[in-house]
């Protein structure tokens, strides 16, 4: 579902360019979630908006659906569901305003982006807040909605660049919870997080980036083979080349 | 999944996405207004700001007038008569008057005087030194001296014969005042005199109630008429009125440019925006459209504040005339803030698109209001004319045309031009602007600069983007507009050196500059012009429809013309003539290639092969095709310096906008192009010899019908044998072009 060859970026900064994203290539398949992890600067949102079509590589290509970014962005656009932490909401609009324009702009029909509304409610628990306007809502609240805004025109691929930033527990367990509903839908899924207990959890499949190349792709188990580490934690540990301790022997 | 497996997620999920119908576009801009609308600071901005600022400038004007009239510095008036007799009769009016003003305490005045013209009296008492020159001129000069500003008031003193009066033979004066329309001075010239003589005729009439008396001269009367000022000579408060419309679009359109772009990236709602498969165009004309209506919005009710102010102030008179401020005037002001927001707005968003927050978006606005305040000023310049340079010279324009309206000497070539350049001039910049907005520098890149922008792409396109055609038709249409004059200015000399250069010129502009454009932006030359082998069919289709159309074009002149056309050819019949006896000296291939083939080859290239493919990617068929018709027809407009060739030039643009939706191919367009500007060239060429033969055609008639009929069927059926041709070349077009015409 989700193709990426070779991806490379480079931002020009006053110290010369900065290459943020360096040959990273990895495969996305149907129902399959995808965790792109690394620390803070990796290059996993440049990743996501270069599939996204946000960006342009400097070289390399992504694919969604068979359709290249760069070839036919709006189709791909139109395939994908985007979430990001950082995204705002139109603090003047209600929630229900705010979902249906969205409906509009991706093209669902009338009737089917209240129907879908509908259902977003039920699963996403909007209906207390449905009316309000965005401005009025809790972090959790905002985050939810977001996710709701990224679904409203039924999307095959979905992309969630740390969807649980600022969450609480309970919050963020909504969240988690969803995007394993979303591989039994069928849906491909590509999850950046720092909440690696959770992405070990759901994620099927792993990358993990370090200064904008891939240092290690696979999953879990082909990680542990890999690594000799036990969990995501100990690897990232690793990866920032931070001594630790592990608590287990390697088999 | 490799690209012929391709299966969109729903079946009608392409055309949804690549046509922006209406009912989307319109809900882009609901959204877009409500989130404006519901914000208080617009609303601060909408409602407050005029409420208050109104009464406020209106009083401050009346304290200037106040303090400007009773400062230390006398009013001097100069009032201009005909002979030293009439200077005499005048002194002792007004000698005799102020005296009887000063013993009364005050200045009177006699409602019943008889006026042609009412000089704007301040709602002010003015208490004031006045001195009075009077100065002779020669009859023939008298009115040319008012024009011209050199006296304020001209006094003629008239015998005035009473009929059934009582006193019949005694003798009586009519004082005849004339004033300058739109002069404070002049008004208060008028005022002055005529508050003397209604004081002595006043004492004149309690005198002879008293005495019963019966003079043996009559009191004066005095007969007020005005002239309108020569440009300049005068300072007129109407010239102002631009510079206020430009104040007040500005203040209405500033927040909401800024709120939905640079806010919009601020709170991050901007990539969520553009993630969606919305073209950005889409985006930005919404928030186009929002901007430019609270822009009018706030306009309207800056005006009907002001209207409040001016009329409840009594300032009327003092700023539109004798009349005072009328639905006219309310029409003109109106449309004129129109012209100025839909202007305003798009340069405010192209400024606004490139700031990547509230304050960044601020501080480059502070330059572009100063700069928007230079024409204001030019505007009160004196003796500046609205020339034809002028009236396509963006936002200059404007300020000339609406000081010309509110003077009455607008010319309606020069403010059509001025409409039209403007209209021209706004959809440019919303092109730049989407290409402005949204991009990664101002999205993302911190580190990014403006440089980014024109940066050349890394990997070769297949196809030229919308705002990417536009952007080359931003730099074109002035360059056009430059050559094109310089090609006028080469008149007189040879013509054959007139016409290479105008091939030169034209080549330049309708083949280098997309040239260089694919070159840049990676694109094959080929494929971004549309160089490819069309049915064969279809250069039959073409060649017919290319000899067929003309009649239609030749109908559509005299449509929009009229009886116009009549008089104008037949102001120019001798120069037309002596235009085609230089061309008959040359060989009529030079001419067919000059006039025919190059503009069609070049024409074709950039107005259909590098336009119109841009425009149908994004628009419906026929909404494309119009616009690029449209396009073509402003840009002859330009080229002829006239708007007689507007409707026949958009009609041809409509047929070969048609035609390469069509064929997707240039060549059939260049063909026809060439055969209908070969047809028209050689009638001319040999129009003595056909008129040997009783085959003239004359400009200003309507053609028989039988050729209008014959030219029917032969277009009809050029237009089957081009739609059956094409069939194939519609199917095989790729599923994002969707519908057809």
């Amino acid at each position: 579902m989700i193709q990426v060859h070779n991806l490379c970026k480079r931002f020009p900064t006053d110290q010369g360019d900065l290459l943020a994203v360096d040959k990273v290539s990895f495969q996305v398949a149907a129902g399959e979630v995808y965790g792109l992890l690394g620390p803070n600067g990796a290059g996993k949102t440049t990743t996501l908006r270069i599939i996204l079509g946000l960006l342009q590589p400097c070289s390399g290509h992504a694919e969604v659906d068979g359709v290249q970014t760069s070839a036919n962005p709006d189709q791909v656009k139109a395939r994908i569901g985007f979430v990001s932490a950082g995204a705002g909401l139109y603090q003047w609009l209600t929630v229900r305003e705010f979902l249906l324009f969205f409906a509009d702009v991706y093209g669902v029909p009338g009737d089917e982006a209240k129907a879908t509304l509908e259902r977003l409610t039920g699963l996403l628990d909007l209906g207390s807040f449905i009316n309000q306007r965005c401005a009025t809502l809790s972090t959790g609240q905002k985050q939810r909605v977001v996710l709701a805004r990224g679904l409203i025109h039924q999307p095959p691929v979905m992309m969630l660049d740390e969807p649980t930033r600022g969450l609480d527990v309970a919050g963020s367990q909504v969240i988690f919870d969803y995007i394993s509903h979303l591989r039994e839908e069928g849906k491909s899924v590509i999850v950046c997080t720092h909440r690696l207990d959770q992405a070990q959890r759901i994620c099927d499949r792993f990358g993990l980036l370090q200064r904008g190349r891939m240092i290690h792709e696979g999953s879990l188990s082909e990680l542990q083979a890999a690594t000799g580490r036990r969990d995501l934690v100990e690897m990232f540990l690793d990866i920032l080349q931070v001594r630790s301790i592990p608590t287990e022997s390697p088999a | 999944m490799s690209q012929d497996e391709e299966k969109p997620p729903r079946e009608t999920l392409p055309a949804r996405l690549t046509t922006m119908s209406f009912g989307r576009m319109r809900r882009l801009i609901l959204k877009e207004l409500r989130e404006i609308l519901r914000d208080r600071r617009t609303i601060v901005t909408l409602l407050l700001m005029p409420l208050l600022v109104y009464p406020m400038l209106s009083f401050a004007f009346q304290q200037f007038l106040f303090s400007n009239l009773t400062s230390t510095a006398d009013l001097n008036i100069v009032a201009g008569v005909p002979s030293n007799k009439h200077g005499n009769m005048l002194r002792e009016i007004e000698q005799y008057g102020s005296k009887l003003l000063s013993a009364q305490g005050g200045e009177i005045s006699d409602p019943a005087a008889s006026t042609e013209a009412t000089p704007q009296r301040s709602t002010i008492a003015i208490p004031r030194k006045t001195e009075l020159t009077i100065k002779v001129f020669q009859v023939t000069e008298l009115e040319n001296a008012l024009r011209q500003g050199l006296v304020d008031v001209l006094v003629r003193i008239a015998p005035h014969r009473v009929s059934g009066d009582i006193s019949e033979n005694v003798p009586a004066f009519q004082y005849q005042l004339r004033f300058r329309e739109g002069s404070p001075t002049s008004s208060s010239a008028v005022e002055y005199i005529k508050d003397r003589i209604d004081a002595v005729n006043d004492s004149r009439l309690r005198s002879r109630l008293h005495t019963r008396d019966l003079s043996d001269v009559l009191p004066p009367r005095a007969r007020i008429s005005s002239v309108l000022g020569d440009s300049g000579a005068a300072f007129s408060l109407a010239t102002v009125i631009p510079l206020i419309l430009i104040l007040m679009t500005v203040t209405g359109a500033v927040y909401p440019a800024i709120d939905l772009t640079a806010g919009e990236r601020e709170r991050g709602t901007l990539e969520t925006l553009i993630a969606a498969p919305v073209p950005r165009v889409s985006i930005l004309l919404a928030k186009y459209c929002a901007v430019l209506t609270v822009a009018m919005l706030t306009g309207t009710i800056n005006l009907l504040a002001m209207t409040i102010t001016v009329f409840s102030g009594g300032l009327g008179p003092l700023l539109f005339g004798p009349n005072g401020i009328s639905w006219l005037v309310i029409a003109e002001v109106f449309g004129l803030l129109l012209l100025f927001a839909t202007f305003f707005s798009a340069v405010l968003l192209v400024i606004t698109s490139m700031a990547r927050s509230f304050k960044e978006a601020q501080a480059y606005l502070i330059p572009v209001m100063l700069i928007a305040m230079a024409p204001g000023i030019l505007s009160i310049m004196p003796g500046l004319e609205f020339t034809w340079l002028l009236s396509c010279t963006p936002l200059v324009n404007i300020v000339l045309l609406g000081r010309d309206l509110f003077n009455g000497s607008a010319d309606p070539v020069l403010g059509v031009t001025a409409v039209l350049s403007t209209v021209v001039y706004t959809g440019i910049t919303i092109a730049l602007a989407a290409r402005v907005f949204g991009a990664d520098a101002i999205l993302y890149g911190s580190q990014g600069t403006w440089k980014d922008l024109f940066r050349r792409p890394t990997q070769r396109n297949a196809e030229i983007s919308l705002a990417q055609a536009l952007g080359v038709l931003v730099v074109s249409y002035p360059v056009y507009f430059v050559l094109g004059g310089f090609v006028k200015h080469l008149t007189g000399g040879p013509i054959a050196q007139q016409l290479i250069f105008g091939m030169v010129a034209t080549i330049f502009i309708f083949g280098g500059l997309p040239f260089l454009a694919a070159r840049f932006l990676r694109v094959k030359f080929r494929s971004a012009l549309h160089v490819q082998r069309p049915p064969w069919l279809s250069l039959g289709a073409a060649i017919l429809l290319g000899l067929s159309l003309w009649p239609f074009a030749h109908e559509l002149v005299l449509l929009g013309q009229g009886d116009n056309l009549q008089q104008m050819l037949a102001s120019k019949q001798k120069l037309i003539e002596q235009l085609l006896e230089e061309w008959r000296q040359l060989s009529p291939v030079f001419i067919l290639t000059a006039y025919a083939l190059v503009p069609a080859i070049f024409e074709e290239l950039f107005f259909r092969g590098f336009l119109l493919p841009p425009l149908t990617r994004r628009f419906r068929p026929w909404l494309a095709i119009s616009l690029s018709a449209v396009i073509f027809g402003l840009f002859h407009i330009v080229q002829e310096g006239t708007l007689i060739r507007f409707l026949p030039s958009t009609f041809l643009g409509l047929a070969l906008g048609w035609t390469l939706y069509r064929t997707q191919s240039v060549l059939p367009g260049i063909v026809l192009h060439t055969c209908n500007n070969s047809l028209l060239l050689m009638v001319a060429y040999y129009r003595p010899t056909l008129s040997k033969y009783g085959w003239g055609i004359r400009e200003a008639t309507h053609l028989p019908m039988t050729w209008i009929l014959v030219a029917t069927a032969a277009t009809l059926v050029g237009l089957l044998v081009l739609y059956l041709s094409t069939l194939k070349v519609v199917r095989k077009r790729a599923p994002s072009r969707s519908g057809s015409t």
